[in-house]
């Protein structure tokens, strides 16, 4: 806790304390934390004089604020035209049954986030799932097991 | 402004909109979202028009109205813009209101006469028949859903206190969200995420209460639809007569309005459009009026205590019982406690019984402790909000502005909006906190000292402490100061050297002091009455020194004290353990004509208007002392004419003075500290009271917001301490022990202990507590 409430106020010293802060300051405070806890809320609030509803209600706007602490890795399905037509559906329901997560969730034991992606643009290798930073193309059912089994 | 609508040429004032500009020459155009007390907003997209040389369909009420404009309201084009809109809107919004194939039929068959009770007819919506999506959907003709419905399916929100949240009823309007954030300033509310997923509420999964919501019920009122409604009202249907009263919860007296159904009081608003006003009410005048008129519990009959038992009697053998009993017992012998929630009329009346029948000046309040003597009296010589408002800088020192004194937080948050510095000295967070330039919250033991240094440091007579720097150089900078003292003042050592202190700087900046209290007529009370100090009488009571008490609208006592005869006189029954000889049934506010004394200033008096009949047999107080005089053999026995209450004027003066001479405050000796205690203890005196009597224990909701007796603990230290809400701490002070419920509260600074307590007897400074 001590931690993070460090770095939240050297966060909030970089912003003039405006309400104009409020998303520069919304994106730095993700990408040092990772993503936007409850008492960075109240921190963000308290400094830019806002309510907390009120910078809650502005971060829940944009996909790109979570708020839960990511997990180790990420998957992310594509779901774009190519990968739809190739079975990319079949690959994310197969993950959620396997991983016991709703898409746009993360695993219980912090394993995995599971979101979808509209396009990677690698089309002529489709179906294709991204860990972390790797690509896998041409991924099968059979294939996926071994994937989410290489991370720990 | 001239401009032609519907080629009609009408004029407008100058800067209306569109809409306004129709509004102000009788022309309908529909519309949801927008609302008189808010800004623009555009987002229904009912109120389109067609602006000759404009493109497209501009919302009228967003459209700035100009000279020689040429606007179509009722073209094609517009009207099934319109449909579709309402058809997108209904695609969501359970409807059967508006298409019920049977609706013209089901009227006709709803009376039935039956002796069993049934149901017929639909009840699906408590706005039925006052919601403005079905008057607005009525007048754009949609008789029939075009579009596949997608209900959202939403719990509905009833666990919160006072009214429920049905968003599946919601349209998107945002009245709610703009007024909370546009007039009350509070913004609890807000959209969260978007798209066909957003939902309105607080931060997370947050409850309204911890995300600062004052439930002054503003959002309650502009909302079209049946989303938000009143728990008190919910299936009352329209109202069918709205009376001017005055809430009696406070000294701010706020005018209200009493939503009448059925000659029960079901509902309080605020003076204006019952529709259409966010107000200034806190929630005790919005929320909790009503429940205290209409309780169950209400005393209806007057009862005497016999050898049988408890009789229930008429007025004539009820004040014959209290003239036999009080027969032959010396005025000197006799104590009165009066309310300071009586109507002029009423404590006039009183005075005379006291005077000429009962030949006894024994007479007192709880209201004013010996603590806050000195506060109420520099309440009464306080201008009114108006210092507030225009004040360049204001302090506000120990003054709690949660779930009361609405104005003067609106006051204070409009002033900070035009520029003032606001500062706040204090335990708790209040609806004021976030518009503070900064927040103090004093050392454990260090209030008095602290309010010292900035008295020196102002007068320039210390140099500037880090702490107080901001402060300090703010109030030297400010041309006028204005100090708001709350209750928690009084109960501070040295507290009279502390108000003269804060009187001087005031002085000196050409200030004002601003202290609301939380009693409807204790300036009428001291002026009527002249009320002897309520130590003194308590002294006579203690040591058998009296023989008969007289009750009114107070419950100073828990037990019977040693006395031959108890006279208990009020709205709701008495203590079980007081044991009253005679309970008198009592008229509540909305049932009462007469006057109130305003709270600060020059003498005047607010009229009260009774809005509907009190229940039973119970009557306004006056009335009550007017039987008894006659039954005590007094004649001519009427109300007290306009000249006797105008000169009380010179009354309230004299008395108040005495008042001040009467409580020689000393401020309570600091309690022995607790060793290497890392806790205080603030103590405060619940002021959420009417007629003596606890809102908490009569209203549901107000017992889960100001809970009477329970700690009001800071989330982290209940954490540290490992207790959760309803949990039981045992707070030690002085060698005393007693264990209280617990509630987390994040409105409770770190390390520190809130308790409203239930009397002022044992009011002690803020004190260091060991807590196990």
């Amino acid at each position: 806790m001590g931690a993070e409430n460090q770095s939240l106020q050297t966060v909030l010293g970089q912003f003039p304390a405006e309400a104009g802060s409020l998303i520069p300051i919304l994106q730095s405070v993700q990408a040092h934390l990772g993503y936007i806890s409850a008492q960075a809320v109240c921190e963000i609030a308290q400094a830019l004089r806002l309510t907390e509803s009120q910078v809650y209600g502005v971060a829940s706007f944009y996909a790109q604020f979570r708020f839960t602490p990511p997990a180790r890795h990420g998957i992310c399905v594509c779901l774009g035209t190519a990968c739809h037509v190739r079975g990319g559906e079949r690959l994310m329901e197969n993950l959620q049954r396997e991983l016991g997560a709703a898409m746009g969730t993360s695993t219980s034991d912090g394993r995995f986030d599971l979101d979808r992606v509209a396009c990677l643009g690698c089309c002529a290798l489709s179906p294709v799932v991204k860990v972390d930073s790797d690509i896998y193309s041409s991924v099968t059912t059979m294939k996926l097991k071994g994937i989410v089994n290489g991370y720990e | 402004m001239k401009l032609t609508i519907d080629g009609a040429e009408l004029s407008a004032r100058d800067g209306s909109s569109v809409l306004d500009a129709a509004q102000q020459n009788d022309i309908y155009i529909p519309h949801l979202c927008s609302h008189p007390e808010l800004s623009p907003y555009g987002g229904c997209r009912l109120c389109l028009v067609e602006v000759d040389g404009m493109p497209g369909c501009p919302p009228a009420c967003t459209t700035q109205a100009r000279e020689g404009m040429v606007v179509h309201t009722k073209t094609d084009a517009v009207r099934s813009l319109r449909c579709e809109v309402l058809q997108l809107m209904l695609s969501e919004h359970p409807a059967s209101c508006l298409v019920c194939p049977e609706s013209a039929e089901c009227a006709s068959y709803q009376g039935t006469i039956r002796k069993v009770g049934v149901t017929t007819g639909c009840r699906y919506c408590p706005k039925d028949s006052v919601c403005e999506l079905q008057a607005a959907a009525k007048s754009v003709g949609v008789t029939e859903l075009t579009l596949p419905t997608s209900y959202r399916d939403l719990p509905v929100e009833s666990g919160e206190e006072f009214y429920d949240r049905d968003y599946n009823l919601c349209i998107f309007c945002a009245r709610c969200v703009r007024i909370c954030q546009e007039q009350r300033q509070a913004a609890v509310l807000s959209f969260r995420q978007r798209g066909h997923l957003t939902t309105i509420g607080p931060a997370f999964e947050m409850s309204h209460r911890d995300a600062g919501c004052e439930f002054c019920g503003a959002c309650v009122s502009v909302c079209p639809t049946g989303a938000l409604s009143e728990k008190g009202r919910k299936w009352a249907g329209a109202a069918e007569r709205l009376a001017p009263s005055v809430c009696m919860l406070c000294s701010q007296q706020c005018d209200i309005q009493a939503v009448v159904v059925k000659d029960h009081v079901v509902a309080t608003l605020p003076p204006g459009d019952p529709r259409g006003t966010g107000g200034e009410l806190c929630v005790k005048g919005r929320f909790c009026l009503a429940d205290l008129a209409n309780h169950p519990d209400r005393l209806r009959v007057p009862t005497v205590q016999t050898a049988e038992g408890c009789e229930e009697v008429d007025w004539d053998r009820a004040t014959a019982a209290v003239a036999e009993k009080l027969r032959g017992i010396p005025g000197a012998r006799i104590a009165i406690y009066a309310s300071p929630d009586l109507l002029l009329e009423d404590l006039v009346t009183l005075r005379r019984l006291a005077d000429n029948v009962l030949h006894t000046d024994n007479v007192t309040t709880t209201a004013i402790a010996p603590e806050s003597g000195e506060l109420l009296s520099r309440s009464f010589a306080s201008p009114g909000l108006d210092a507030l408002a225009s004040s360049p800088c204001i302090v506000s020192l120990f003054f709690n502005g949660n779930y009361a004194y609405s104005p003067t937080t609106l006051a204070i948050k409009r002033a900070v909006n035009k520029g003032a510095r606001y500062f706040q000295i204090g335990w708790l967070r209040d609806p004021t906190s976030r518009f503070a330039s900064r927040r103090v919250t004093p050392k454990p033991g260090q209030e008095a000292a602290l309010v010292r240094d900035l008295i020196k440091v102002v007068s320039g007579r210390a140099s500037d402490s880090a702490d107080l720097a901001d402060i300090a150089e703010a109030l030297r900078a400010a041309e006028r100061t204005t100090f708001l003292l709350g209750m928690g003042v009084a109960c501070l050592p040295e507290a009279t050297e502390l108000l003269a202190a804060i009187d001087k700087i005031a002085e000196l900046k050409r200030g004002a002091v601003v202290a609301p209290h939380p009693h409807a007529n204790l300036l009428g009370l001291v002026a009527a009455l002249r009320p002897k100090p309520r130590e003194d009488v308590e002294r006579l009571v203690r040591n058998g020194k009296i023989d008969a008490l007289w009750i009114i609208g107070e419950s100073p006592f828990e037990k019977r004290p040693p006395v031959n005869v108890v006279i208990y006189q009020n709205t709701f029954p008495p203590p079980e353990q007081l044991a009253a000889d005679v309970v008198l049934p009592a008229a509540s506010w909305c049932e009462v004509t007469g006057s109130l004394a305003v709270a600060h200033g020059q003498w005047r008096l607010k009229t009260v208007q009774a809005a509907v009949r009190p229940p039973g047999l119970a009557r306004q107080d006056w009335e009550i002392f007017a039987k008894a005089l006659e039954a005590m053999g007094a004649r001519d026995v009427g109300t007290p004419s306009a000249e006797e209450l105008s000169a009380l004027a010179k009354d309230a003066q004299r008395a108040a003075a005495a008042l001040l001479a009467g409580h020689q405050v000393h401020g309570s000796a600091p309690a022995p500290a607790e060793e290497d205690a890392r806790h205080v203890l603030v103590r405060e005196v619940n002021p959420h009271r009417f007629r003596g009597l606890n809102l908490a224990d009569y209203i549901e909701g107000m017992a889960r917001l100001t809970p009477e007796e329970t700690l009001l603990v800071n989330p982290q230290d209940a954490a540290e301490l490992g207790v959760r809400d309803g949990d039981s701490l045992t707070v030690t002070a002085g060698g005393q022990s007693r264990p209280y419920p617990v509630r987390l509260d994040r409105k409770v600074a770190p390390a520190r202990l809130y308790l409203l307590s239930s009397s002022g007897g044992d009011m002690v400074s803020p004190v260091r507590v060991g807590v196990r």
